[in-house]
């Protein structure tokens, strides 16, 4: 019996919740309050009482009519372009969405989760062989506009001086048009229609887009961490310049006129987000791996998509903690955020694949 | 605390205090991280709400305790046919970078500590949570289950020796 107690005291010790995910549950908390207090306006506390005043038939009218409300705004999630319920889904659900986004970081999230619901549509359009020459131009054109406004607000979270949160969201966006473009480039491949082409009309101009945020994304990256000249990086492999010398002749070549973060934040405290970083998705690398066993070997011989982006992550995550361990702040930025953005890629393919019920191998 | 309608500050005072011990209960009652998670985020969202209402919470911890504990009976129910082997597939005890033995021995650890709890009644299994993992005292473990101190030393003293058989049971 003792013995026992004191496992069971050992097993308590193991387990806490990390100051992140204390923060991460509290906002969850205050979010879904929010959230009910939203929906508690829809339905006030007189409205029961009035329901006692009214005839039966009337209040029974009023609530068939609530719940037939909920159900079309929960069944229009799954409607595609040319479905009855699609504007349902459009002005009503998103309309709720945008709405909800009160800070400047949910209103770039709401957009990159436009662009993510946008390109599934088309995905699922042409995995039903229903992607049709007007479907496809109207999507790009939501495609491209929310890729636009996305990259406004994340260019404002720059200019509030959130740099960090500007490369996060970048990245966010970054990665669903690449796992976008990955589930259609996997339709493409599986599929032997006539609609060829358009498919492919649509996953080129998907890819362009990618393009622009990465950039986006870079020149972020290059604000915090200025990156190193092909002069600092000779130097590094014992060219003619000094590596001590080199980190000012990489800031003097490559820093733009903002500050960068180095400015901003000590060594220290940067060296300790990236180690938050690293860990936070060394976790989600290993609840992939757990949830999807190891990598999977298609009967290609390739991997699957998800497999692979969490390869991906997995390398980069190796790349980040090797750059910390050599002092290089900037090279484990780039390889965390990289990291991360492959993480978010699986999950969005993970997502498609259960959604469209295919695997998709590279 | 007479607090109708709680501050924002207070109910972050109030979640701060509790939240790590009320996650333990969680976790040691249905043996999942991310189920615990769910029901103490739903705990203090009742909190919350009731204290918006304008209703009085004379002892946070005592009234995030019950709610809890309801919380985990209504998920049990739930979860009834669940069979042992479900619920340990379920779990998620390795920790990430934790080399291969220190994963197995937490492993061995949490599924020994889980096979003895789930041999208990939810009632015993309540109180030697409280008891061992909470920590808490007899007057502690009154308030949270509303009955006299008295009561609750009889109903502790029994909980033991069904805790004491079943590890018997698991060890035998």
């Amino acid at each position: 019996m003792d013995k026992f107690l004191e496992k069971l005291n050992k097993a308590k010790s193991k387990i806490n919740l990390s100051p992140e995910r204390k923060e991460d549950l509290y906002l969850k908390i205050i979010s879904a309050a929010t959230e009910r207090e939203q929906r508690a306006k829809f339905a006030p506390a007189g409205f029961w009482k009035l329901s006692l005043r009214v005839p039966t038939t009337i209040f029974a009218s009023i609530l068939g009519l609530m719940v037939i409300t909920a159900s079309t705004s929960f069944a229009a999630e799954r409607s595609l372009p040319g479905d009855v319920l699609y504007p349902v889904k459009r002005n009503v659900n998103e309309g709720i969405m945008k709405l909800l986004a009160n800070t400047e970081v949910k209103k770039v999230a709401v957009t990159t989760n436009l662009v993510e619901r946008r390109i599934a549509e088309a995905t699922e359009l042409a995995a039903t062989g229903r992607l049709n020459e007007e479907a496809a131009v109207d999507l790009v054109a939501e495609i491209e506009n929310a890729s636009k406004i996305a990259r406004a607000q994340v260019a404002a979270l720059k200019e509030s001086k959130n740099i960090s949160l500007a490369v996060a969201e970048a990245g966010r966006a970054e990665a669903a048009f690449k796992a976008g473009s990955a589930v259609l480039r996997g339709v493409y491949n599986k599929k032997n229609r006539e609609d060829l082409s358009l498919i492919e009309n649509v996953n080129i101009q998907i890819d362009s887009l990618a393009i622009d945020v990465e950039e986006d994304r870079l020149a972020l990256e290059d604000s915090v961490f200025p990156r190193p000249t092909p002069l600092f990086m000779a130097a590094k492999m014992g060219g003619g310049v000094s590596a001590l010398s080199a980190p000012s002749i990489a800031i003097e070549a490559d820093a733009p006129a903002e500050a960068t973060s180095t400015q901003d934040a000590s060594q220290d405290e940067i060296r300790v987000e990236l180690e938050k970083t690293i860990q936070k998705t060394i976790k989600s690398v290993s609840e992939f791996k757990r949830e999807g066993g190891d990598k999977k070997e298609v009967e290609r011989g390739g991997l699957d998509a998800v497999s692979l982006a969490v390869e991906e992550a997995e390398i980069n995550l190796e790349e980040a903690k090797k750059s910390l361990e050599n002092n290089d702040l900037g090279g484990s930025f780039r390889a965390a955020n990289q990291s991360q953005r492959k993480i978010r890629e699986a999950e969005i393919i993970k997502e498609a694949e259960k959604r469209l019920n295919i695997k998709l191998s590279d | 605390m007479h607090n109708s309608n709680i501050h924002s500050d207070t109910f972050r005072k109030i979640y701060e205090e509790h939240i790590t011990a009320l996650y333990r209960h969680a976790y040691f009652r249905v043996f999942s991280k991310d189920r615990a998670e769910e029901l103490v985020q739903e705990a203090f969202l009742r909190f919350w709400e009731y204290t918006q209402k304008g209703g009085d919470v004379l002892n946070p911890k005592a009234f995030l305790y019950k709610t809890l504990t309801n919380l985990i009976i209504d998920h049990s129910r739930k979860k009834k046919e669940s069979s042992l082997d479900e619920l340990m597939e379920d779990s998620d005890w390795a920790e990430p970078g934790a080399s291969e033995n220190e994963a197995h021995e937490i492993r061995s650890l949490f599924e020994e500590v889980k096979g003895v709890m789930c041999r208990l009644p939810k009632d015993v299994q309540e109180l030697i949570t409280m008891k061992y993992i909470d920590d808490m005292d007899i007057k502690e473990i009154a308030d949270v289950l509303k009955i006299s101190p008295n009561s609750t030393s009889v109903k502790l003293h029994r909980a033991l020796e069904k805790l004491r058989k079943a590890v018997a049971e698991k060890n035998g």
